[in-house]
């Protein structure tokens, strides 16, 4: 029933990438047939055939993974991005979510961990930290204040969410207070990334009309 | 005597004249010793403005340096401890026997470690996680995570603060290691089933960890055996808190206590 999750890797340690696709390969369910070690080569690329899911580093030599997803956010609409990083603190991985990315894997997480994760994206799902959640309430608090048309409100269920997770409680601890499921609290985080972007987009748009 | 009026004259025009000069010239005195000093002041001001301008500019060059080393961190040491650790777990994938699999399993273990650690300082050395707040949800994220691992019930309470409170790094950092630390002695060495963790603040920060049902440790046997006991002492003692343990009924209890005052002014 379920079609293979197709997989697109963004990483310029060659060794890195190339075991992360053998092994993503050993999946039923996944097939990884595309990498890429530069921005550039992935924007050139990957309008030509997108993926589902593509997993993106954000330091690369050049153009960096954000600039990859700004670029290619316009080309293939229904593709999702998947930051792949070292630190789950970095002001980049905050700067990618408001760009559209829908989530990231950490480069520590075991490999049941990011193979688990492509197929949580997959299904609508997102991981979310606490300090990402933490910038996440100020960035829409900071909107909020310069009220305008367009912007996207959280709700009420979305801002306590954010508030438990900027807490330092798992998802696990949260679905169990709020009484809904785990596979509820991660659709409610992917629907709040979805409103940092566009909210993000609508910003920027604003701007630039001001600016004129 | 027109001679003799005109002295008398001369005389009283001068004992009026005298005084009067006498007082446009003190007037003008004091008035120019005022601008002068007032002069003095504003510029002393301006000193001490400039001063404070070349402080900030001093901090911000810090800051950006802090963030320059981080990033770099990030950049060489993280690629090449991932890149490691992705080819180890592909190594582990031929290997024939229980010994070589040990053996790169620990490699692949202490490369990713090494990566928390590193992310560690650099939480450390980002002035934005400076607050109390912070300190807060990753002790939190990380007792959850880790007792969650070693299958020990969390029970976590935090008593939040009123006002955002600014806690520097080098403190944050000193704080969070030492709860690490009690947390893998509890798992590693304590029988808990269960651990309790609380946090207050009033003029202090406190951590309270009761490993429930734990029988506590012998503390010189625990420092011969280089169980971290000796390097939370002296963290705690680099940011003039206090650690006290407490054998209770029920169990073990660590109190770390840190006094607020001296970072939040």
């Amino acid at each position: 029933m379920k079609e293979v999750i197709s997989v697109g890797i963004l990483e310029d340690l060659e060794d890195v990438a190339k075991t992360l696709q053998e092994l993503l390969n050993e999946e039923k369910d996944i097939e990884c047939l595309q990498l890429y070690h530069t921005a550039e080569a992935a924007m050139e690329g990957l309008p030509k055939q997108p993926v589902d899911i593509l997993i993106v580093d954000i330091g690369l030599p050049r153009a960096s993974g954000i600039d990859a997803i700004q670029n290619l956010i316009n080309f293939c609409p229904a593709m999702q991005f998947c930051m792949f990083t070292v630190y789950e603190d970095d002001d980049k991985i905050f700067e990618s979510l408001r760009m559209g990315a829908k989530g990231y894997i950490l480069k520590s997480s075991s490999y049941n961990t990011i193979v688990s994760s492509i197929r949580e994206l997959a299904e609508g799902g997102s991981p979310m930290s606490p300090s990402i959640a933490r910038r996440i309430i100020d960035a829409f608090q900071k909107m909020q204040k310069v009220s305008y048309g367009g912007i996207l409100p959280l709700t009420t269920r979305e801002i306590e969410l954010l508030e438990n997770l900027s807490q330092g409680l798992l998802y696990k601890e949260i679905a169990i207070k709020l009484s809904i499921t785990i596979g509820t609290v991660k659709q409610h985080i992917h629907k709040i990334y979805e409103k940092l972007h566009v909210t993000n987009r609508t910003e920027a748009i604003r701007r630039l009309n001001n600016g004129k | 005597m027109p001679n003799g009026e005109n002295i008398t004259y001369w005389i009283i025009l001068a004992s009026f004249i005298m005084p009067l000069l006498l007082a446009i010239a003190l007037i003008w005195f004091i008035v120019s010793y005022q601008r002068k000093k007032y002069a003095y002041e504003l510029e002393k001001k301006d000193l001490l403005v400039l001063e404070q301008a070349h402080i900030i500019e001093k901090q911000e060059l810090i800051e950006k340096e802090r963030t320059r080393i981080a990033s770099e961190m990030h950049d060489d040491l993280g690629s090449g401890l991932t890149t490691i650790r992705f080819l180890s777990e592909k190594a582990l994938r031929n290997v024939k026997t229980v010994e070589e699999s040990d053996q790169i399993m620990k490699i692949s273990d202490y490369s990713n470690k090494l990566i928390q650690n590193m992310s560690e300082i650099i939480w450390a050395m980002n002035s934005r996680f400076d607050n109390l707040t912070n300190l807060i949800g990753y002790i939190r994220r990380y007792a959850s995570e880790y007792l969650e691992e070693n299958e020990i019930e969390l029970e976590f309470e935090a008593v939040s603060h009123p006002e955002e409170i600014t806690i520097s790094g080098e403190k944050r950092r000193n704080l969070f290691l030492i709860v690490k630390e009690l947390l893998h002695n509890a798992v590693k060495h304590s029988k808990a089933a269960k651990i309790k963790i609380q946090l207050t603040t009033d003029d202090n920060f406190k951590i309270s960890i009761l490993e429930v049902g734990s029988i506590g440790f012998d503390r010189n046997q625990l420092i011969s055996k280089g169980n971290g006991l000796y390097n939370m002492e002296k963290r705690i003692h680099n940011i003039n808190g206090q650690l006290e343990f407490k054998q209770l009924n029920i169990g073990m209890l660590s109190c770390i206590s840190y006094p607020l005052l001296s970072d939040s002014k």
